[in-house]
């Protein structure tokens, strides 16, 4: 202890503590100093893919690496002069050789390092499955000092990625300048055509206003100048509109309407608007409506029209005589009140090449300077129709061909509305119309059937003449008869006459017959009486159609029986009917015993359900169940009627009576085992209807 | 049917036309059912049941009165019952309480007209 008091208190032991102390900061800074540079050589092993330091001096090089998260520098066996001819042509692509060796030579990496300056190279090196990849060399001279050798740090960095982002980069800016030269040539095109264009009719205009002017005391010729200066105006104003449209839809400032139509009234006006035009042209128009059962739409009619006549419009200015249009509108799917409908113009014209028709859409387009010229037009039309297509959620397509034609097909979803149904009286006088339809075209039948359907009604269908003759039969022998026979006269071809005949043969005049012809409706409806043909009635049938020639049907058969009413008559039948109240029960027996039913009562469901047990098979052909009762209701009395072992448990027709007529009353109704639903307070007509469907029926006067 | 109970008929607003077609044109059988709306047991009862808290025998009861004003054209009368039943069915109580002296009015109109036309 003395000793270390001696030391300290000397001069030698003061100076010794500030060495150490002295020492130890430095240390500390060291330490510090190398792992930052630690980090940083780290970090640069990280961005690139290989990091070589190149001692030039001693011809000797060394890697760095990332190995378990630690940095490592490896000294290479090979010297730096054997090592750079091999790099330089082992994993580098082929093209790119020549270049990395006359890069890396230790001549150059000798003056990287004099200068302390960099190289950069890009270079494409082979991965190890042999596809070439971008990469960047860059060569790196560290300051040195006398002392140090020199050395040269050679960065190897995968820019593959980036490289390919800048040539697409590239790419799309090429592209967008070819776009824009190309816009700009066809604005131009289009400035010196639609000069064009709208000098000719204003030249027109003048022209004619002058003539007009020179001859005003020849009022004859004044008016035929007029008129020509007045087709002119339209034409100039159509295309005005054009560029108007063009102009709205590309700023987004045409807003569409939503006007319920007729599809048939519509499809008629283009029918009318092109009928003489293609007469006069000598090109053979036709239009063809497939699958339509949605008649009644609601959209931009005015739009759709601007749509199909710009096609129409194209179609007759490229067919030439002989040729033919043709506009098919089809109904490919009704989802949710919606109707896909596609709208295709096709036609035999000139067609357009293959490479033209990408760009068939694009404003302000035409095939060729000629094609304007020779065929006029502002290259506007195609562009609006894509535009408003578009707009109303659609999509258009185009095949074309030279020489062969071209075919638009328009595919838009339309809104549809319910249809105009019968109603009261009417409606329950139809719904008991029975149909035949004969065709030997399944898709026909289909459309019929639903057709008809659709208004509450039955319709038998038959495949051919010959099952047609074998129903009617069988219907006359039960003592009935079909309302309306519809005869598809167009499959039936020539038979159709013969089929008629048959029919005619069996059962006199007594059944119509209405002949579903496609085409030359007229010439058949010369022969209509000669055929004993009711109606000739062109196709495709609709909804309007079928239920203007039903309620003819309808207004004929109450003429006939008139002046007396006509009843039905259910003589011979006995209806259970099950009903609590009193007062209700009464009003309900009267109905029934209305048409002649004889009628049992229960008051509640128990009841009913003993009664129904107890009495022998046959005894009653019907039940009419109220639900809310006391004791037991209507649902639970049904299923015991149901599960009971009586031989007419399963069969006997049970309706269900009630004052409740929400949905869920109905699916209880149908799940308890009843067939039908009739609703309090009650209607006789509806519930005479529901009868029907049940009961065999007597018509009387 | 005389010219002052049709009078009083169309005055109260009975479905004439629809009742009249339901009663198969027969104004006599149409009349004798009116008179008997009185005698139902339907409306005491609901309204029994109401007082006593019975909801369900209330609305077993409310629903006949509906039917029963449906058939017999007490247009009114069908329209609060109608709307009183969906109260009760969906257990809206201040509807419920709304609605019941409405529908007390209306069938208290509807025996007046009766009363009216049966003297």
């Amino acid at each position: 202890m003395p000793t270390y008091a001696i030391y300290l208190t000397s001069g030698f032991g003061l100076l010794l503590v500030l060495f150490v102390f002295l020492f130890c900061l430095s240390l500390r800074r060291y330490q510090r100093v190398i792992a930052v540079n630690k980090r940083f050589i780290q970090t640069i092993c990280d961005i690139y893919e290989q990091v070589y330091e190149l001692n030039l001096t001693n011809n000797e090089f060394y890697q760095y690496f990332i190995l378990n998260g630690m940095l490592k520098k490896t000294k290479m066996h090979e010297p730096l002069s054997d090592y750079l001819p091999r790099v330089t042509s082992e994993h580098v692509y082929q093209n790119d050789v020549a270049m990395i060796k006359d890069f890396l030579t230790i001549e150059r990496l000798q003056s990287v390092s004099d200068e302390e300056c960099n190289l950069k190279i890009e270079y494409r090196r082979l991965s190890p499955q042999g596809t070439p990849y971008w990469c960047m060399l860059m060569v790196q001279g560290l300051p040195k000092s006398r002392r140090q050798p020199a050395i040269v740090i050679l960065y190897v960095c995968d820019i593959n990625e980036s490289k390919s982002k800048e040539r697409q980069a590239h790419q799309n800016l090429k592209q967008a300048l070819e776009n824009a030269e190309r816009l700009n040539e066809v604005k131009g095109n289009f400035t010196s055509c639609i000069s064009h264009e709208i000098r000719t009719p204003l030249n027109a205009i003048m022209g004619y206003l002058r003539i007009a002017r020179d001859h005003k005391n020849d009022p004859k010729h004044v008016v035929e100048c007029l008129d020509k200066a007045e087709i002119a105006s339209n034409h100039l104003l159509s295309l005005v509109n054009d560029i108007l449209d063009v102009s709205a839809i590309e700023n987004g400032k045409l807003s569409l309407g939503e006007h319920p139509f007729k599809l048939r009234d519509f499809i008629a006006s283009l029918d009318k608007l092109y009928y003489e035009q293609a007469s006069e042209a000598g090109i053979d128009f036709l239009i063809t409506l497939k699958d339509i059962t949605e008649e009644n739409l609601v959209s931009d009619d005015m739009r759709l029209r601007q749509i199909l006549l710009n096609l129409l419009n194209n179609a007759f200015k490229f067919t030439p005589k002989g040729g033919r249009v043709e506009l098919i509108v089809c109904q490919n799917a009704i989802v949710n009140n919606v109707a896909h409908m596609s709208f295709t113009v096709a036609d035999t014209g000139v067609g357009m090449r293959e490479d033209f028709i990408k760009y068939i859409f694009n404003a302000y387009e035409q095939e060729d300077s000629a094609t304007a010229r020779k065929y006029g037009g502002s290259g506007l039309g195609l562009n609006i129709v894509k535009g408003l297509v578009e707009m109303m959620g659609g999509s258009v397509e185009v095949v074309s061909a030279i020489g062969k034609g071209s075919r638009f097909t328009v595919n838009l979803p339309i809104q549809s509305t319910p249809y105009e149904m019968p109603k009261g009286a009417q409606c329950r006088a139809i719904a008991r119309l029975r149909i035949l339809a004969v065709s030997d075209d399944r898709g026909t039948l289909e459309i019929i059937s639903r057709l008809v359907h659709r208004l509450d009604m039955h319709c038998d269908t038959a495949i051919s003449c010959f099952v047609a003759m074998d129903k009617i039969k069988k219907i006359a022998g039960e003592g009935g008869n079909y309302d309306l026979c519809l005869l598809d006269w167009d499959t039936q071809g020539q038979d159709g006459t013969k089929c008629c005949a048959q029919m005619r043969e069996l059962l006199g005049d007594d059944l119509r017959i209405a002949a579903l012809v496609g085409t030359n409706a007229l010439n058949l409806s010369a022969h209509a009486a000669e055929l004993t043909l009711w109606r000739v009635i062109q196709k495709p049938l609709n909804h309007s159609i079928l239920l203007d020639f039903f309620a003819e049907i309808v207004s004929a058969q109450e003429e006939k029986s008139e002046p007396g009413v006509q009843k039905m008559d259910f003589s011979g039948h006995c209806v259970l009917l099950v009903e609590d109240n009193n007062l209700n029960r009464e009003i309900g027996r009267e109905v029934l015993k209305n048409v002649n039913l004889d009628v049992e009562v229960a008051v509640n469901g128990a009841e009913a359900v003993e009664m129904f047990t107890q009495k022998p098979e046959g005894t009653y052909q019907l039940i009419l169940m109220d639900i809310q009762m006391p004791v037991m209701d209507g649902f639970a009395a049904t299923r015991q009627i149901r599960a009971c072992e009586h031989s007419d448990a399963q069969t006997i027709p049970i309706i269900a009576l009630t004052a409740n007529a929400y949905p869920s009353d109905v699916n209880k109704s149908l799940a308890a085992g009843m067939n039908a639903h009739a609703s309090k307070p009650i209607d006789p007509d509806a519930l005479y209807s529901i009868l029907e469907k049940f009961l065999t029926i007597k018509q009387g006067v | 049917m005389e010219a002052e109970t049709k009078v009083l008929l169309m005055d109260y607003g009975l479905d004439l036309n629809n009742t009249l077609a339901r009663f198969m044109g027969n104004e006599k059988l149409m009349l004798s059912f009116l008179q008997e709306l009185p005698e139902d047991e339907s409306y005491p009862m609901m309204a029994d049941a109401r007082e006593r808290g019975d909801w369900e025998t209330c609305s077993f009861a409310a629903h006949a009165l509906k039917g029963l004003s449906g058939n017999l054209g007490l247009v009114g009368l069908y329209k609060r019952s109608s709307e009183y039943m969906i109260a009760l069915r969906t257990n809206d109580e201040a509807d419920e309480k709304r609605l019941f002296p409405l529908m007390c009015e209306e069938y208290d109109r509807a025996v007046a007209m009766v009363h009216r036309i049966t003297k």
